[in-house]
């Protein structure tokens, strides 16, 4: 089963032009990583799940739901957390020079196959 | 009018122009000025503790120099936005209604462009005042647990001392040992569990066909019985302890697997008694399921006779 998550990150690098991808479990804890060399596994889990959760806090103090997507832009490229259910939290990171929209199109696609798997 | 007033200012400025719900200035994650409509219990914390994380984002990916943040809700009629003026020093954005990216981009980049040249004095400002306040918060916490560590008598406190350091060598010999090959060397003969459940369950199935055949039932027994039909599994599940078994076999998945074992066993777990009902065999059959989830062979088998020899002993 990890082989298979594993297998659903580098497809969706693999189609979509990002560099690497992180399936985080919603403790922050990473269940399958394909990342670059320069980035900190643990360190990108566990703060893409805090501040997710911390952004569901506060949408949810307002009465707004849920958050559907949060991303950080840097001088090098984007990061883009997505919420899986409750269950999980998928990381991508991706250059500066991606098309963004293909990502997201992509990164929709590999959450509905990550819920599948995810039960 | 001194800063405070000054970046109030600004931010007033850009609270009306957009019609902001929430607009503040952060500090390496603590807020030092805010303008804001309704009341914001939790709201201001809640937010101040995401922009403190998503400041890390810049130690855990290098050279990365976070730029912005955005984020939307499901529904479209919420954004939070933030923008970087400095590696620690943020504008943070919350707005109601239809998330307009660019109108914010464009808000935040002007207000960067006015608070910049303040940098400085916003740095000292964290160092007198907003440090101040995180840092005696963390000095109570010392306090108190300096207080608590006095209380404890001597001799309680060399006990502990001594536990620690028995838990800190087993845990090191459990972590140098190669589990693997320390239990495919032992040559300890463990008895057929199949075979063992089989005979108990045949020998009970005997024991009630005897009971059937002694007697002929009345209707009103025959009704009895199928109130409590439920009654002989439940019984059997309560002799051998489910939840025990259960733990005991996540415990030994997680040590094979890693941390993600916890997650994957529950989820094999409610997969698998969807369709099966829990007794012995089942449970049996399950650790089985649950051995294809380790991918070495050598793995697999030590998993499966380390279940085996917990089962027998529970």
């Amino acid at each position: 089963m990890v082989v298979k998550y594993y297998e659903i990150l580098e497809e969706l690098i693999k189609d979509s032009g990002a560099e690497g991808a992180v399936l985080v479990s919603v403790d922050g804890l990473a269940i399958a990583s394909v990342l670059p060399s320069g980035a900190d596994e643990d360190r990108v889990a566990a703060m893409g799940a805090a501040i997710l959760s911390l952004g569901e806090r506060v949408t949810s103090e307002l009465n707004k739901g849920n958050l559907d997507q949060l991303y950080i832009k840097g001088s090098t490229g984007y990061v883009i957390f997505t919420g899986i259910k409750d269950v999980a939290v998928l990381g991508v990171l991706a250059p500066a020079n991606v098309k963004v929209g293909l990502l997201l199109m992509e990164i929709q696609r590999t959450i509905k196959k990550l819920e599948q798997e995810l039960g | 009018m001194d800063l405070k007033d000054k970046i109030l200012g600004f931010l007033n400025k850009a609270y009306n122009d957009a019609k902001l719900y929430y607009i503040g200035l952060f500090i390496k994650g603590k807020v030092y000025v805010s303008k804001f409509t309704g009341s914001l219990s939790k709201l201001e914390p809640n937010f101040s503790k995401m922009i403190e994380r998503s400041l890390e984002i810049n130690e855990a990916i290098k050279n990365f120099n976070a730029e912005f943040l955005f984020a939307e809700n499901k529904s479209k009629n919420f954004s939070i936005f933030v923008y970087y003026i400095t590696n620690d020093i943020a504008i943070g954005i919350l707005q109601t209604g239809k998330p307009n990216f660019s109108l914010l981009k464009v808000v935040a980049t002007d207000l960067a462009k006015e608070i910049k040249p303040f940098e400085s004095s916003l740095h000292e400002i964290y160092e007198k005042e907003l440090k101040e306040i995180d840092e005696s918060t963390k000095d109570d916490k010392y306090e108190v647990h300096k207080k608590e560590l006095k209380t404890k008598k001597e001799p309680e406190k060399q006990q502990t001392v001594q536990e620690s350091f028995a838990d800190i060598q087993e845990l090191e010999k459990a972590l140098t040992m190669d589990v693997k090959s320390e239990n495919l060397t032992q040559d300890i003969k463990v008895p057929d569990l199949f075979e063992v459940l089989k005979e108990d369950i045949q020998e009970k199935e005997k024991q009630q066909e005897g009971i059937k055949t002694e007697t002929i039932p009345s209707l009103e027994d025959i009704l009895a019985e199928n109130e409590t039909f439920e009654e002989p599994v439940k019984q059997e599940s309560e002799m051998f302890d489910v939840e025990k078994v259960f733990l005991e076999m996540n415990t030994i998945f997680v040590k094979y697997i890693g941390p993600f074992g916890k997650f994957l066993f529950n989820k094999k777990k409610d997969e698998f008694f969807k369709t099966n009902s829990i007794n012995k065999f089942s449970v049996l059959k399950f650790s089985h399921t649950l051995a294809e989830e380790i991918p070495e062979q050598k793995k697999r088998e030590a998993f499966l006779e380390e279940i085996k020899e917990s089962l027998l002993n529970i």
